[in-house]
């Protein structure tokens, strides 16, 4: 398949964005995405380069993998109980063990 | 006149349950209104500054370590805190200002909760008393919860349905981190806190002392609407009617910070603490600009941007120099005022428009020059346009993280902003510039006189804070160092 039947596939899956202002705005946020998740695993070498090294390589390679992201996120972010609980309490749980094991780590 | 400290918290919960009261008397209810909206800001600039101990308990020296101990709820009172309970009674004005005049028929139960609202955020920032913030921050998210409930936008009741669930997680956990710090400490007010830990006290370093801190933190984060709250708490802002929304944000950003203000003083000791907030404070930014670029209803667009916006305030906060806390609490004054505009200015075409989709919007400059135009300069106060006031604190923002060794932060700052940007430009192409879609009728009703003064005067704030941020900036900075 060529890079252009792949592009159109991609951009007809995107269910909503049939105007060019709402294919704009999903560019925009698809590009805000991907350059701040870079900018953030760069800030990873702070605490080690070798590890913001890895934590790139993954992001790239989950990135390329999965484009388009945004409209899984959205699909992620919709206003459904279900899935604000879900990802309530998976916070808390996180958050909870990083910051009770992994605080003395810092 | 130390006396009128605790009156910025009783005078409006007096009047919001005698507004109650009569509320079946509208034209009472509606000066009454008035009148109690005016004086709200002109009490803590009458006020001096000090401590108000209640029941007039004052502090109890300790004959073994010399800790002085509150053993009365302290309230404190100084320039910072006069500044953020000032702007919110302006911005209280103006909204009771708009609904007594949008309404025939004025609701006291509905004036009752946006008073209640106020006094609740007021006790927030000025109490020294962590338990008594908790009351408090209960009352603000029932308000919260009413205002929308109260409004009459569709789906209200799902919308306040979803928040209080959600928050029913939230509200116990941070009550369950302070009982955490109760038992450490066999005491809640912060001040003494502090002065324990600064005592060397042992447990301050007890995995009981952070497992307190990821609990109040976890309770933060549902009152400041970041991740994972964020759905829920834009839902909220675009539930409510356009006043209403302008009120609640503003609650936000006071208990957001009030709450962060107490976990600084109390948890900053703890480098993960600052790791946690800056995480937070970045996902709020990145989750919430991408979730606003892909919306089509114009009230969830500037929901999402006010959450991603108090994200820019825990990042300050995060990197924890004097500069960037400065900018960190900045921009929150900034978007107390800026989202306010925002929402009434968008929420006066929703009115008008009788909808909120971008899509079957367009031309309207024509009918509405004026508030396009102000819309249009307060969506570039929020994307940090220079000279307005969101551009300050950006800047600030920016050099902050530069100077802390964290170009990173800057960039991702500069990026949020361009896209801020792009998610005005878009609004503004498709509800006022582009060819009017021939299904669209407007009712030809005009907005409301006093909503274009609000909108000027909300205006006027954010171009005096841009051109002269010291305004702002020397109280602010003055309290970080305090706080440092």
């Amino acid at each position: 398949m060529r890079l252009y039947d792949k592009l159109i596939n991609i951009i007809e899956g995107m269910k909503g964005s049939t105007t060019n202002d709402s294919i704009s705005g999903d560019l925009v946020a698809e590009l805000t995405l991907i350059s701040t998740l870079l900018m953030l695993g760069i800030v990873v070498r702070h605490v080690s380069i070798f590890l913001s090294i890895v934590i790139l390589l993954g992001l790239l390679l989950i990135l390329i993998t999965n484009l388009p992201l945004m409209p899984k996120l959205k699909k992620e972010q919709e206003d459904s109980l279900g899935q604000m609980l879900y990802y309530v309490l998976v916070t808390l749980g996180v958050l909870f063990a990083a910051v009770y094991w992994g605080g003395n780590f810092v | 006149m130390n006396e009128l400290i605790p009156l910025m918290v009783i005078f409006p919960i007096a009047a919001a349950l005698l507004i109650n009261l009569f509320g079946f008397k509208s034209t009472f209810v509606k000066y009454i209104s008035i009148i109690v909206a005016f004086i709200i800001p002109i009490i803590p600039l009458a006020s001096n500054f000090g401590l108000h101990y209640f029941g007039g308990h004052a502090p109890l020296e300790s004959s073994l370590s010399g800790i002085l101990y509150h053993t009365a709820i302290t309230y404190s009172f100084t320039a910072f805190e006069q500044l953020f309970i000032f702007i919110l009674g302006i911005l209280g004005f103006f909204v009771v200002l708009i609904y007594v005049n949008s309404y025939k028929k004025a609701s006291g139960p509905y004036l009752f909760l946006l008073f209640m609202g106020i006094a609740a955020v007021s006790a927030l920032i000025l109490s020294d008393d962590i338990f008594h913030m908790f009351v408090f921050f209960e009352i603000a998210a029932i308000v919260q919860v009413g205002i929308v409930a109260a409004s009459t936008i569709k789906d209200r009741y799902e919308i306040a349905l979803k928040y209080m669930i959600v928050g029913s997680i939230g509200s116990p956990i941070i009550l369950l981190g302070i009982a955490f710090l109760l038992a450490i400490f066999g005491n809640v007010n912060i001040t003494d806190i502090v002065n324990m830990i600064n005592a060397g006290f042992p447990a301050a370093s007890s995995p009981v002392f952070f497992a307190s801190l990821a609990l109040i933190f976890f309770g933060w984060l549902y009152t400041a609407g970041l991740p994972p709250f964020h759905t829920a708490k834009s839902g909220i802002y675009s539930g409510a009617e356009p006043q209403g929304a302008a009120l609640l944000q503003a609650f936000s950003v006071i208990t957001m910070v009030s709450i962060l203000i107490a976990m600084v003083r109390i948890f900053s000791g703890l480098e993960i603490f600052n790791v946690i907030l800056v995480a937070f404070s970045l996902l709020a930014m990145i989750l919430s600009i991408t979730m606003a670029l892909v919306q089509t209803d114009f009230k969830r667009m500037i929901a999402f941007l006010a959450v991603g916006e108090l994200g820019f305030i825990g990042l300050g906060m995060g990197i924890g120099t004097e500069l960037s806390m400065t900018a960190g609490l900045f921009q929150a004054v900034n978007e107390m005022v800026i989202t306010a505009l925002l929402f009434i200015g968008f929420g006066a075409i929703a009115v008008v428009c009788k909808t909120t989709d971008i899509n079957k919007l367009g031309g309207l400059i024509s009918d509405y020059p004026k508030t396009a135009i102000m819309v249009l300069i307060g969506g570039f106060a929020m994307a940090g346009v220079p000279p307005l006031n969101g551009f300050q604190s950006k800047l600030m923002l920016v050099q902050s993280a530069l100077n802390a060794g964290y170009p990173e932060f800057a960039i991702i700052i500069v990026l949020i902003s361009i896209a801020t940007f792009v998610v005005f430009v878009k609004v503004f192409y498709l509800m006022f510039l582009k060819t009017k879609p021939k299904a669209l009728e407007v009712s030809g009703e005009k907005i409301p006189k006093s909503t274009i003064i609000t909108l000027a005067v909300f205006l006027i704030i954010c171009i005096t804070l841009g051109l002269f941020p010291s305004i702002a900036t020397d109280t602010i900075s003055g309290f970080v160092g305090g706080l440092l």
